[in-house]
């Protein structure tokens, strides 16, 4: 009787094990994806494949030790490899629109990108595993790694580009029929005649000063133009012009533009090259000595015109010490506080890089000027639209929403 | 000499731009390898020019200490200084432990963070003048900063707690928030904006060669 007892009770215990080993592996068989895809990865430099395969309806009930895995070969005869293993709610399609753009059906796909060398096929099966068993699909799909030469999730950048190539060459071609383009008046760059003025009547010294960066920046090329304008100035009512320099690239175009002002103004060898120096590439030595330079030297105007950073209230305050008309302009948002309390002049943001086309008068340059005016009013509609509609989403249609949405998205 | 002066320049400029352009577009490599050459050339070129920084500075020191002019004793420092951080870091390396990296640590970095320390005293005395309550625009402005510095220390919070929550848009930390989300926020993605731009204009402007005051002249 015991013996039958013990039988049943092994019986019992197995079939229980059993029934539970069959539940788990129809759970993971239920996982395994209806559907899966190789291809080569978009914009990208041919260094990988992606791997895509549909989402399971079981994924919501699976366990946490539960992940899909994706097996490589060189060929499919030979044994598959197990090479990434991804869970079953990670990497979805949605989660990357640089290589699957914006689609609603991105949701029920995952992926999973494979480095491979290029040119060279590999063929991919998708499989599930628990950690200690692992099934996998009959389906086998294959993909090569090439490079691309177009990015194309660029698009949206290229096309802004080319809209403010367009306009550039619009409003050039229309400043030369038309010179008298109406440019606002910028008190800044006003002033600048009158500093250099004063320190002309003063017999003092003029102050130029370019900027944190080397001339690569966009900020400095502009700062340079401005110190052509003050310069000639300079040149022309024989006022020093001293421009301590902190980068010795940004120095020598700084000399160059100094001295063909002088030359343009007849005065050639008036030009003092020792005036246009190096001092310090270290941000707060070049701060210590343009400081000490200024208590020394006193100019009668300084000019801070370029990017700036924590120097810039060093530099302004210290000028405003001793007396100089100061005119500051920079395009880094921080610094602008800093130069709007200490300088009697300031040029925001925008308005610096406005400075050569509006100090020279040049139509064809101040016509350019209005790309970037045209720009901010297509920037402000879109901006008016993108308010009404988030505000008003649920009547407007979300396709179109999305579609703006998604043009100016940086991927 | 205008075509070795001007022209050349000016199509060095426009096919280097649009190289630029061009490879920034591309996924392939080779874009990649290119813009790595043109930082790596402009490596060299500021290389040169640094030789040239340093024949600047020494030119204007040094005919300071021969004439004896004005503040000649700074000059005699700064020379001495440059020749033995110069000779220091040619002889032992500028690794740890030498005595270039002992001189970098122990004067430079000191000398520096007291320069940077002047700018509390700085911004106190640009504070004081800027929030004079000289006109309404002042006033505002004065207003703002005495909300976000109190909202910023703990005095502020405390004395905000004692407000009922239903005036919890009243609290001063509640306010120096929104100032910093919605009207410091807007002004400098404005701001942004119109750097934006203006940047990409003049880099175009630049390319096509129709700014050219950078390169002397007007």
């Amino acid at each position: 009787m015991k013996r039958l007892l013990l039988v049943i009770l092994s019986l019992i215990v197995i079939i229980i094990m059993e029934s539970s080993w069959a539940r788990d592996e129809f759970q993971l068989q239920q996982l395994l994806p209806e559907k899966i895809e190789a291809r080569d990865t978009p914009n990208d430099d041919g260094s990988s494949v992606l791997v895509v395969w549909s989402k399971s309806e079981a994924e919501e009930m699976a366990p946490e030790n539960v992940q899909y895995v994706v097996l490589q070969a060189d060929s499919p005869d030979k044994r598959f490899e197990p090479v990434k293993y991804v869970g079953v709610k990670e990497n979805l399609c949605s989660d990357n629109p640089k290589y699957f753009g914006f689609s609603e059906k991105n949701k029920h796909w995952h992926f999973a990108e494979l480095f491979v060398p290029m040119n060279k096929e590999f063929f991919f099966k998708v499989g599930v595993t628990d950690g200690t068993t692992t099934i996998t699909g009959a389906q086998i799909v294959s993909a090569q790694a090439r490079p691309n030469l177009i990015a194309w999730h660029k698009l949206n950048n290229f096309v802004i580009l080319i809209m403010m190539f367009a306009f550039v060459i619009l409003f050039y071609n229309l400043a030369k029929k038309n010179p008298n383009m109406f440019i606002r008046k910028i008190a800044g760059l006003e002033a600048i005649d009158e500093a250099v003025g004063r320190a002309t009547e003063m017999g003092k010294p003029i102050m130029y000063l370019t900027g944190y960066y080397d001339i690569s920046e966009i900020s400095t090329i502009c700062s340079v133009n401005i110190l052509a304008h003050v310069a000639s100035k300079a040149a022309q009512y024989r006022t020093r012009i001293i421009v301590p320099s902190k980068w010795p690239v940004a120095m020598s175009v700084c000399q160059e533009v100094v001295r063909e002002a002088y030359t343009n103004a007849g005065r050639p060898d008036e030009y003092n090259p020792n005036d246009i120096f190096f001092i310090a590439g270290e941000q707060f030595s070049y701060t210590a000595a343009v400081d000490g330079l200024m208590m020394r030297e006193k100019p009668a105007a300084n000019f801070f015109l370029g990017t700036f950073a924590a120097e810039s209230l060093l530099l302004a305050e210290a000028g405003s010490m001793t007396g100089a008309i100061q005119i500051a302009g920079t395009d880094s948002t921080y610094q602008i506080p800093f130069f709007v309390v200490a300088c009697d002049y300031c040029l925001i943001g925008e308005e610096l890089y406005a400075a050569s086309a509006y100090l020279s008068r040049e139509p064809r340059l101040l016509g350019t000027l209005k790309t970037a005016d045209t720009g901010k009013i297509i920037m402000t509609i879109l901006l008016f639209i993108g308010a009404l509609m988030i505000s008003f989403h649920e009547w407007a249609p979300s396709e179109i929403f999305m579609y703006i949405k998604h043009f100016f998205t940086v991927l | 000499m205008e075509f070795w002066k001007k022209r050349i320049p000016l199509i060095i400029v426009f096919l280097a731009g649009l190289t630029m352009i061009l490879t920034y577009y591309s996924s392939r490599k080779e874009a990649v390898e290119i813009l790595t050459s043109y930082s790596k050339w402009y490596q060299i070129i500021a290389g040169f020019a640094l030789l040239l920084g340093v024949v600047s500075l020494g030119q204007v020191h040094i005919a300071k200490i021969r004439k004896l002019k004005s503040g000649w004793a700074y000059s005699l420092i700064m020379i001495i200084a440059f020749l033995v951080m110069s000779i220091s870091g040619f002889i032992w390396g500028i690794e740890k432990g030498t005595p270039f990296m002992w001189i970098f640590e122990n004067v430079t970095t000191p000398l520096a963070s007291t320069v940077f320390s002047i700018l509390a005293f700085y911004i106190a005395s640009a504070a004081y003048r800027a929030f004079r309550a000289k006109s309404f625009e002042a006033s505002l402005m004065l207003a703002a900063a005495i909300l976000v510095m109190v909202g910023r220390i703990p005095f502020g919070e405390m004395v905000s707690r004692l407000l009922p929550d239903s005036l919890y848009f009243l609290r001063i930390d509640v306010i120096t928030q929104w100032l910093f989300r919605v009207p410091v926020a807007a002004a400098k993605r404005a701001i942004l904006l119109g750097i934006g731009l203006s940047s990409v204009t003049m880099s175009l402007r630049i390319i096509l060669g129709i700014e050219r005051t950078y390169m002397g002249g007007e």
